[in-house]
């Protein structure tokens, strides 16, 4: 008995490049009693530490209003959802939308975790979105949106333009997975 | 200003109120469960404009002003 296979193609894929750093800067000014003032400038730009880290992944998806009280968690989490596109402007700092969206409203990601890599010191926020087409069409971007809990409210937070758009015809699907990067300066 | 209907079983499973030139989408649930027959004619009694602008898959999407 001969079983179909599946068949699995990787199209062209961007090389990958060093993501997001995160590093730290310090100022210092003196001022003497005189009122004289002494601009020291830089004076540290140092690593941020382990604790620093992670507190802003705990901002990126969402953390326990206090150490000491888990009953009381702030529901906020980054990047949650997904909605793709056809547009094919450049990606802009202005986005706040897709330019044409075939999805508009997001759909929730059924991965969402954040860890952080001890051997390679990258923390990565991973969002990952199964997005079904009703209809045929070249998707060619494809945005991320945060959700905040307490107030009902999708908030955009990035627009991606895909490299090599991809041609889908009704009852396809798309898995996105989309990759947050924080390293160390 | 949009208006956006996630439809399933002819009713609003979801609706959402969109500002595309801010990236902010409010849920508005006092819509879920309205027929699909029915959104026009309600959205026309809160706004003076009221257009369908795109109805794709299980969506509705309406501008309004």
């Amino acid at each position: 008995m001969r079983h179909k296979l599946l068949r699995v193609f990787r199209k062209l894929i961007l090389p990958e490049a060093e993501l997001l750093v995160v590093g730290s800067k310090l100022y210092a000014k003196k001022i003497t009693k005189d009122g004289e003032v002494i601009d020291y400038g830089l004076q540290s730009q140092k690593l941020i530490t382990n604790r620093g880290m992670i507190t802003l992944l705990k901002a990126l998806g969402g953390f326990f209003y206090n150490d000491n009280d888990f009953s009381r968690w702030h529901r906020w989490s980054v990047a949650l959802g997904h909605t793709s596109g056809t547009g094919t402007n450049s990606e802009s700092f202005a986005d706040t939308a897709l330019q044409s969206p075939i999805q508009t409203s997001p759909t929730n990601a059924s991965t969402y975790n954040y860890f952080f890599d001890t051997t390679s010191q990258i923390y990565r926020l991973r969002s990952v979105a199964t997005l079904s087409y009703s209809a045929s069409a070249i998707v060619s971007e494809h945005a991320v949106w945060s959700y905040n809990a307490d107030f009902s409210t999708w908030y955009f937070f990035d627009r991606s333009v895909l490299a090599t758009p991809i041609s889908v015809l009704s009852g396809d699907t798309i898995t996105f997975t989309y990759i947050l990067e924080l390293s160390r300066a | 200003m949009q208006y956006v209907f996630v439809i399933e079983d002819s009713k609003v499973k979801d609706a959402y109120e969109f500002h595309p030139e801010v990236g902010f989408m409010l849920r508005k649930e006092e819509w879920e469960g309205v027929a699909v027959e029915e959104i026009e004619d309600r959205l026309n009694t809160q706004f003076e404009s009221v257009s369908k602008i795109r109805e794709l898959g299980n969506e509705i999407v309406y501008e309004v002003e």
